[in-house]
């Protein structure tokens, strides 16, 4: 029984880190744009402009 | 080795669709232009770059953004053109596109912005850019994410919350009952605070204006649920409903989105296609070597060139030319006129023509964005709301009230059950029968009978306006242009034309675009014209020309005969040589069986003509009618046409032009025929594009069932309601079980609309 006064805090924790992360992935705008994304993803090597001369 | 009968793009290699091209779209051929270059940095401050910026940029502290709305792309390889923008454009920092908007974002670094020259690439590679103000940009995006955020959120605290609950529910106690009854409290904090947020807001706006929502049970039960529970935890004894409620919280947030999902797909779909009764089309094609095959194409993806082979009943999405020996179309979506117009081979079929013959081969010219046809449904827009009261808001309030009643009931009368129980039974009462399944159904409904009414024909600006078509009694019409089509025919006062004089004035009209050429044209549209030389219109008198040694004119009489009485029309004739030799009349025709529907229709609604013309031809078309003279009016002017409807009280009005707008505006349920005035148009709640008044026989028949599908629904709400309420009542469900069977409900009856509206829709279409 002891064992859940550790389980329970540590199943918070993943939980609440879960949550963190999907919201940080819906403000960042992560689900805004589904299909570009994973494209830009395969052309990574020069698909990035290049700084302005 | 490449496949020698598959030609391949040059750019990206995919599959050419079009035999001949080098390319598969206009995005690859333009980046292909591009390899290996960069484009020139235009300056900052050129004028256009200041205006783009100062209107559509959207700064933050190391950036700009703007975005463009633009066409759809169509093929994978749109996509990487896009992907490889940036290569192109040596300030460009970033790039979004947002599929469901339909929207491009592009991010410059701030300081080297070059919108412009972004723009022109764009609009080389065919998407039609337009640009997007940054407000509603930012509150559009803003509210999605904030949507999935809490719809996330609220399913974590309900999982959570549950995980915590089923060991109480299993027996657990003593502190560890305790730590979990406080671990719930902590976590149903947010769904408190942050989660209903929504529903709140609605409850309290609508508090204000002093009208009933169905958010306002719901929330009084989360609220004091909330505080009882909180109550209980703090007093160690009583029962804890914070499952119940956040799962409560969570499935009706969910049912919501869900329906919201349905509607605005009904509502947003791009209006174009709402136009096209089939909106793929079989695309001829032919590989290198000759062989020819057929392609199912999307109205979109139809290119300049392509041959496409269009069946009986297509609306054509684009401009072409025909390449069937002869095809019958109709041309009232863009003329307002009734009667078919016949093209030869090599004619220019304009988009929004409807194809009458069983089948034709047109070449695509202009693609459907391109066209006028796009240009017009472009240009509808809703009317502003008039004000009515939905049925299933009638219903919704009543639900509510009763709901409130019955619990305020419960606490007065039922004091033998210990406030605890009062209170749960409240609870799962106000939850179970909120009536958030018929405001939801209702609408649904009403979004796909008006989608399947753009398709045959009949534009519904406001859809709340069927409960109000179901209920018609009174219709009032404008007389030219309405009922009438508007434009001239020749008349059946006219003498017997023999053939020797009908090819001599089709040869003499040949050319010419004057209303009466095409009366001449359309009477006798199966004779062929005489070669006529020294050919010339001469505007305002007519056309004249020489056939054989004699000279033969066709313009206004220029003393009519004063004798005829009967003569209501526009007296033009034929003289040889300076003689007369005969005289033909035209006239504005009634439309084609308009005479037999209003006859039908005179029977069951009472009909008035309201006309700006004279009088005695207002009756004279009332009589043509089977209207009675008595409720036919002429001589009215706008003003006096308003004051007619306000006196007749009809509730329904069918005008065009802007001569009504008054009249549109005040009647009740507004109908605007045919080619319309845009002012016409943006007035009224039915824009009967086909000009065939006879589909209001339709439009009722529609009405009607509507009201009978939204009749079911109620029903079974009703049922549901009364039965579960009863239930919550007599304390046999407790809040969670009310918690999972409201949304349930709610999507039950979203299964029924569509199942009902299919029924519908299918009965309709065969």
């Amino acid at each position: 029984m002891n064992a859940l006064y550790i389980m329970i805090p540590l199943a918070m924790l993943l939980a609440g880190g879960f949550v963190g992360a999907f919201i940080w992935a819906t403000k960042s705008g992560q689900w805004d744009d589904l299909d570009l994304a994973a494209h830009k993803a395969m052309t990574e090597s020069n698909g990035k402009g290049e700084s302005q001369e | 080795m490449k496949d020698p009968d598959t030609a391949l793009c040059r750019f990206c290699e995919s599959k050419i669709a079009l035999p001949g091209s080098f390319y598969c779209c206009a995005g690859c051929e333009v980046l292909d232009d591009l390899k290996d270059q960069k484009l020139t940095h235009a300056p900052r401050s050129s004028e256009e770059n200041l205006n783009l910026i100062k209107h559509y940029g959207l700064s933050s502290k190391n950036s700009t953004d703007f975005e463009v709305h633009v066409e759809p792309l169509v093929c994978e390889a749109c996509l990487q053109s896009l992907v490889q923008l940036p290569q192109h454009f040596p300030s460009l920092r970033n790039i979004e596109w947002y599929r469901s908007e339909g929207v491009l974002k592009f991010e410059f670094p701030k300081g080297a912005e070059d919108p412009h020259r972004l723009y022109q690439f764009l609009e080389r590679m065919k998407l039609t850019p337009r640009w997007r103000s940054p407000g509603d940009a930012k509150s559009g995006r803003q509210k999605k994410r904030t949507d999935i955020l809490r719809l996330g959120v609220l399913g974590a605290i309900t999982a959570n919350m549950m995980l915590f609950a089923i060991p109480i529910y299993a027996g657990l106690d003593g502190p560890m009952k305790t730590l979990f009854e406080w671990i719930q409290f902590f976590t149903f904090l947010p769904a408190f605070f942050w989660g209903a947020i929504p529903f709140y807001r609605t409850a309290w706006v609508s508090t204000r204006l002093g009208v009933l929502s169905v958010d306002a049970p719901l929330v009084v039960a989360f609220v004091l649920g909330s505080v009882y529970s909180t109550y209980s935890l703090i007093r160690g004894e009583g029962e804890l409903y914070f499952d119940s409620l956040s799962s409560f919280l969570f499935l009706i947030l969910l049912s919501r989105t869900i329906l919201e999902s349905t509607l605005a797909r009904h509502l947003e779909k791009p209006s174009f296609e709402r136009f096209l009764p089939r909106t793929q089309f079989t695309v001829l094609r032919t590989k290198l070597d000759g062989t020819k095959f057929s392609e199912l194409t999307p109205w979109q993806e139809l290119r300049s060139s392509d041959r496409v082979l269009f069946k009986s009943g297509d609306r054509l999405p684009i401009d072409g030319t025909l390449l069937s020996d002869i095809a019958e179309f109709e041309t009232s979506w863009m003329t307002g006129e009734s009667e078919p117009s016949i093209k030869q081979k090599g004619a220019r079929v304009q988009a929004g023509l409807s194809l009458i013959s069983a089948e034709a081969e047109i070449q695509v010219l202009q693609p459907a964005t391109q066209t006028l046809f796009s240009e017009l449904v472009g240009h509808l827009k809703s009317p502003p709301e008039k004000l009515s009261v939905s049925l299933e808001s009638k219903v919704g309030n009543i639900l509510v009230l009763a709901c409130f009643a019955l619990s305020l009931g419960l606490f007065l009368f039922g004091s033998h059950l210990g406030f605890s129980e009062i209170l749960r039974r409240s609870i799962a009462l106000m939850i179970v029968a909120c009536p958030c399944a018929v405001s939801f159904a209702a609408p649904l409904a009403r979004a796909e009978v008006s989608s399947l009414a753009a398709k045959l024909g009949a534009w519904i600006t406001r859809p709340q306006i069927w409960n109000d078509i179901a209920e018609t009694q009174v219709i009032a019409f404008d007389k030219t242009g309405t009922l009438t089509t508007g434009g001239l025919s020749l008349s059946p006062h006219s003498p017997m034309v023999d053939d020797h004089f009908k090819k001599i004035l089709l040869g003499l009209e040949r050319d010419s675009k004057h209303p009466v050429a095409e009366a001449v044209r359309r009477a006798w549209s199966h004779v062929s014209p005489y070669e006529i030389k020294d050919l010339a219109e001469v505007p305002g008198l007519g056309v004249q020309g020489h056939w054989g040694v004699d000279f033969y004119e066709f313009k206004k009489v220029s003393h009519a005969p004063a004798t005829n009485k009967n003569n209501k029309g526009l007296a033009i004739e034929l003289r040889r040589n300076n003689e007369p030799c005969l005289i033909l009349e035209f006239s504005d025709g009634s439309r084609d069986g308009l005479s037999d529907f209003l006859c039908q229709m005179a029977k069951e609604y009472q009909l008035y003509i309201l006309s700006g013309d004279e009088s005695s031809r207002a009756k004279e078309v009332a009589k043509s009618l089977g209207i009675p003279e008595t409720q036919a009016f002429g001589d009215l002017t706008p003003s006096a046409k308003l004051e007619k409807i306000k006196e007749l009280k009809p509730d329904m009005y069918l005008g065009d032009g802007t001569n009504d707008l008054l009249a549109l505006q005040e009647a009740p349920i507004s109908v605007s025929v045919g080619a319309a005035t845009l002012e016409a148009q943006s007035a009224s709640d039915i824009l009967l594009l086909n000009g065939d008044i006879s589909f209001l026989k339709k439009i009722f028949e529609m009405a009607n069932e509507l009201r009978s599908v939204i009749k079911r629904n109620f029903a079974l709400a009703l049922a549901y309601n009364v039965l579960a309420g009863a239930a919550a009542l007599m304390g046999w469900i407790n809040p969670l079980m009310a918690a999972i069977l409201m949304p349930l409900m709610s999507l039950s009856l979203l299964l029924s609309t569509l199942l009902g509206t299919r029924r519908l829709r299918e009965m309709k279409v065969s």
